[in-house]
């Protein structure tokens, strides 16, 4: 009696097998004790494995994915410059010249009081240098060189700095609902309903603005060291070893999520 | 092929397959998401449209791990060296089943988690092949010790030896 290798087993367990060599095995294993004893026991195997990988399993989020997917695709195609070979001859002399007089040009602009160049300047400072400080910035939005994304349905993701993530929300123009929730993974996640939501995001920041009268869900990571939310100023809610909690009253309070309301 | 349904209906088990396989819901989101984008630029037929997916979310999985040393580990197939928190709804000896489960996936050779977490989304022996990259006559084989050797790990919690690796 030839005995059915591993490798068969295991394919006549996955229905793998063509009909007939199926038919013929599953023949064999009713008088093969050692192979009915083989074939069960890769059952179980499988059956076990199955089981604790479902163990690993989060909730796929179809929904925002699905509109991630549409925003990234509509978006422009990012254009990485190739290496560029250093210009030869004239046409080389004449690049580097005209760059000097443009760089030249960009510098006497910042010098002059009240030019955009500037306030761009100005403006770029205080936000890299305001993430470094740990100060409480000037609000970005508020600043023309911001510019803010407008987007339909708002969502942004934004990676931890060092295990920390700060999510500021200015105070919103009507009645609007707050969330805030505690999730897995390493990102700190915004939603809104709010067609006119605004946002500015860096490593470990997330500013929100624009916020009117809609809904605003706010996601902090489960593993992070230290995740805050503010609202105009104030600090209302945090995640902290793996706990959330609300800072200020909450409408309704859960282990996972905290609704507050703010505005008029 | 409608695209929403398309997704709606693949987009799931390529998320499982990843988070599985990566350890990062983010990850697997993010990667899910661009192989996604990707396949919008394609014009495959039906059959093509799944193994593709998987195959390009497998190549973004290496590209990710070749640039972030954190996530070198899984193509390694070293553990974790960081449990994960347990959840407030979970008790801690779910969560520490949970780790000893990652363990034992993280501890497989990089073919055996991708033979396995594949044969979990229900793919046929041909496709596994092609995206694994083994003959398709091996793969019955291929996937039973895989699986004795993941579930012999994860019920010991150690780190079983095998001399052909």
């Amino acid at each position: 009696m030839t005995h059915a290798t591993e490798g068969t087993l295991q394919a006549w367990l996955d229905g793998e097998l063509a009909e007939a060599a199926g038919a013929e095995l599953a023949g064999h294993l009713a008088e093969c004790a050692a192979c009915a004893a083989e074939a069960d026991a890769l059952r179980a195997i499988g059956a076990q494995a199955g089981r604790a990988l479902g163990l690993l399993d989060t909730h796929a989020p179809s929904a925002v994915a699905l509109r991630s997917v549409r925003q990234r695709a509509a978006a422009p195609p990012r254009v990485t410059a190739a290496p560029r070979r250093r210009a030869a001859g004239m046409r080389g002399s004449l690049s580097r010249a005209a760059g000097l007089v443009l760089l030249t040009v960009g510098a006497a602009s910042a010098a002059i009081p009240g030019s955009p160049v500037r306030a761009w300047l100005t403006g770029a400072w205080d936000r890299v240098s305001s993430l470094f400080a740990g100060e409480r910035p000037v609000p970005v939005l508020d600043s023309p060189a911001a510019a803010p994304v407008a987007v339909e349905e708002a969502y942004a993701a934004v990676a931890l700095a060092d295990g920390q993530v700060r999510v500021l929300l200015a105070q919103p123009a009507g009645a609007a609902t707050i969330r805030v929730r505690m999730i897995d993974g390493n990102r700190a996640r915004f939603y809104s309903t709010d067609t006119g939501v605004r946002y500015v995001s860096a490593t470990g920041r997330l500013e929100i603005g624009g916020i009117g009268s809609g809904d605003v869900t706010i996601e902090l990571p489960r593993g992070a060291r230290f995740a805050t939310v503010e609202l105009a100023g104030e600090r209302v809610a945090q995640v902290e070893n793996g706990a959330l909690h609300a800072l200020v009253p909450a409408v309704s309070a859960s282990a996972a999520e905290l609704v507050f309301r703010a505005g008029q | 092929m409608d695209f929403e349904d398309l997704f709606q209906r693949l987009y799931p088990s390529l998320f499982r397959y990843l988070n599985r396989l990566t350890g990062d819901p983010d990850v697997a989101d993010d990667i899910a998401q661009e192989a996604f984008v990707r396949l919008l630029r394609q014009n495959l037929s039906a059959d093509e449209v799944r193994p593709w997916l998987f195959t390009v979310a497998m190549n973004l999985v290496r590209d990710t791990a070749r640039k972030t040393d954190r996530r070198q580990r899984l193509l390694a197939g070293a553990p974790r060296m960081v449990a994960p928190l347990p959840r407030p709804d979970e008790g801690l000896e779910r969560a520490e089943e949970i780790d000893g489960v990652r363990r034992a996936l993280d501890q497989l050779p990089a073919r055996d988690r991708q033979l396995l977490l594949m044969r979990e989304e229900g793919f046929k022996y041909d496709e596994i092949a092609k995206v694994v990259g083994v003959a398709p006559a091996s793969v019955g084989t291929l996937i039973a010790r895989a699986l004795k050797r993941f579930v012999e790990t994860y019920q010991s919690g150690e780190v079983v030896d095998d001399p052909r690796n």
